[in-house]
């Protein structure tokens, strides 16, 4: 990556680590619109597409509820789409195996997402205490006070980068020493991995809802497209 | 208390706006509250000085909802606060919150994250699985209407209807759009299901495609063993095994 590649690739980090949770909420931040960004910024946007494809189904029946925290999908797609975009670079003979490369390392990577995502918010209890004492002062103004919600921020937006950096650079060093490394033969798994993805997570999702008829609806959409593209292509 | 205060449509803006930010410093104990407590301090520095701390001190208690419904929540608090200087209402601002806060996040989750996001999503996927570059924007967008539509909406009935508001809330039966949403949602990740193992698994002379059928029972199978407290990240594993074997095993014979 080049400096102004890894600058773009934090910034991002940053926006869609923020949008997450603590800012806009729009949704930047679901894998399928993190990948492309990332891919789209880093000049590879069907590699983006491709990582995003696979991963935005995978956490998305777990629920933000209450104090609930999903997994952090949203640094996983990010890591997983520079590393997938890394390895086409580094690893050209076998570069359709790279984007599943990226997406494992970065799948085996980021268990730290969650804790670093309880940190901020346990860091953010300071702050309403100092939101408390400051009450009591006179002579602080409502103003003032209040933008100690800001400050929680600057917890979100570490804990944001410090999860991308903790999946990218071991990630970056396992491609490494993989340059060189015949992958061909990979190739099955890879391209079976990408889709394993995206099932996984069905069956997450489905595994919430009511389960006879959203079974029945489920194989219903699947006969019907199974159909149109098969019997009448 | 509050005859000085005045809601022009300046203020509204910044409250609104600052809604934006309201779980910038989400926490264990308090949630939402210091969110709630910026955007309502445009509006709190509007009342009179006397008693203002007071009734600004109670809003750094306890509040929790859904992050797009909290601008009607906040809309209906500005209109009782202002209702509380002309008539002394009888609800004040602090009771409507902990009376409505829980009710508009279980409703709230059920529709925009157990319902609409699946859908959405699986409406962007399929698009993305059929070719189409700019399904990530169509993602955001099409998750974005009942968004906006429920934040400036609900604001807007709040300030104006007041208490009144949690009807126009109710108007839309956002329980009911929940289940018809995760109806079509389940629809919609059973064609993509389809188009993804048409894509990726039956290549022309090696997997035939009718033997694909039984892949919606594989995944009921597999939403039970999730169900049993499978990790995802296994199963993942299990099914790259299982169609690689399956793949393989095909391509051979072919």
């Amino acid at each position: 990556l080049t400096l102004g590649e890894g600058a773009i690739c934090l910034l991002l980090s940053l926006l869609c680590g923020l949008d997450r949770t603590a800012a806009v909420q729009s949704m930047i931040c679901r894998p399928l619109t993190a990948a492309a960004l990332v891919g789209w910024a880093l000049g590879l946007p069907l590699v983006g597409l491709e990582i995003g494809v696979a991963l935005e189904l995978v956490w998305l029946g777990r629920l933000p509820v209450g104090a609930a925290i999903p997994p952090d999908d949203t640094q996983m797609t990010l890591a997983a789409t520079v590393l997938a975009i890394l390895g086409v670079r580094q690893l050209p003979e076998a570069g359709a195996v790279a984007p599943a490369v990226g997406g494992l390392l970065a799948f085996c990577l980021s268990f730290p997402g969650r804790w670093l995502d309880h940190w901020a918010r346990q860091r953010n209890l300071r702050l309403l205490m100092a939101a408390r004492r400051a009450m009591t002062d006179e002579e602080r103004s409502l103003r003032e006070i209040s933008r100690y919600h800001l400050r929680g921020l600057l917890h979100f937006a570490g804990a944001s980068w410090c999860g991308f950096l903790l999946m990218v650079l071991p990630g970056y060093a396992v491609l490494r020493l993989l340059v060189g490394v015949n992958l061909v033969w990979a190739e099955p798994v890879a391209k079976m991995f990408l889709l394993a993805c995206p099932l996984a997570g069905m069956a997450g999702i489905l595994s919430g809802w009511g389960e006879r008829s959203t079974w029945r609806l489920f194989s219903g959409g699947f006969g019907l497209v199974w159909l149109v593209t098969v019997v009448w292509p | 208390v509050n005859e000085g205060m005045k809601l022009s449509r300046m203020l509204l803006c910044r409250v609104w706006c600052r809604l934006l930010w309201l779980q910038a410093s989400w926490n264990y104990e308090v949630m939402q509250a210091l969110g709630l407590f910026y955007a309502l301090t445009p509006a709190l520095e509007q009342l009179e000085p006397e008693g203002r701390r007071r009734r600004a001190r109670q809003w750094l208690g306890y509040f929790n909802t859904h992050p797009y419904l909290a601008p009607s929540v906040v809309g209906t608090v500005l209109h009782l606060t202002l209702q509380d200087a002309d008539r002394g209402g009888q609800l004040g601002p602090r009771q409507f919150v902990d009376m409505v806060s829980a009710p508009y996040a279980a409703v709230g989750d059920a529709f925009f994250w157990g319902a609409w996001r699946p859908l959405s999503a699986a409406a962007a996927l399929c698009l993305a699985v059929m070719g189409w570059v700019w399904a990530p924007l169509a993602y955001v967008l099409l998750f974005a209407l009942p968004r906006l539509w429920f934040s400036i909406g609900g604001f807007y009935a709040g300030i104006r209807q007041g208490l009144a508001a949690v009807q126009w809330l109710q108007r839309w039966h956002l329980a009911d759009l929940a289940i018809r949403g995760k109806r079509a949602a389940a629809v919609l990740l059973g064609g993509l299901c389809a188009l993804l193992m048409l894509r990726d698994v039956a290549t022309p002379g090696a997997v035939p495609s009718w033997v694909l059928l039984p892949v919606p029972f594989g995944i009921l199978l597999l939403s039970r063993l999730v169900r049993r407290g499978l990790p995802v990240p296994l199963l993942v594993g299990l099914i790259t095994l299982v169609l690689t074997a399956f793949w393989l095993w095909f391509g051979e014979t072919a």
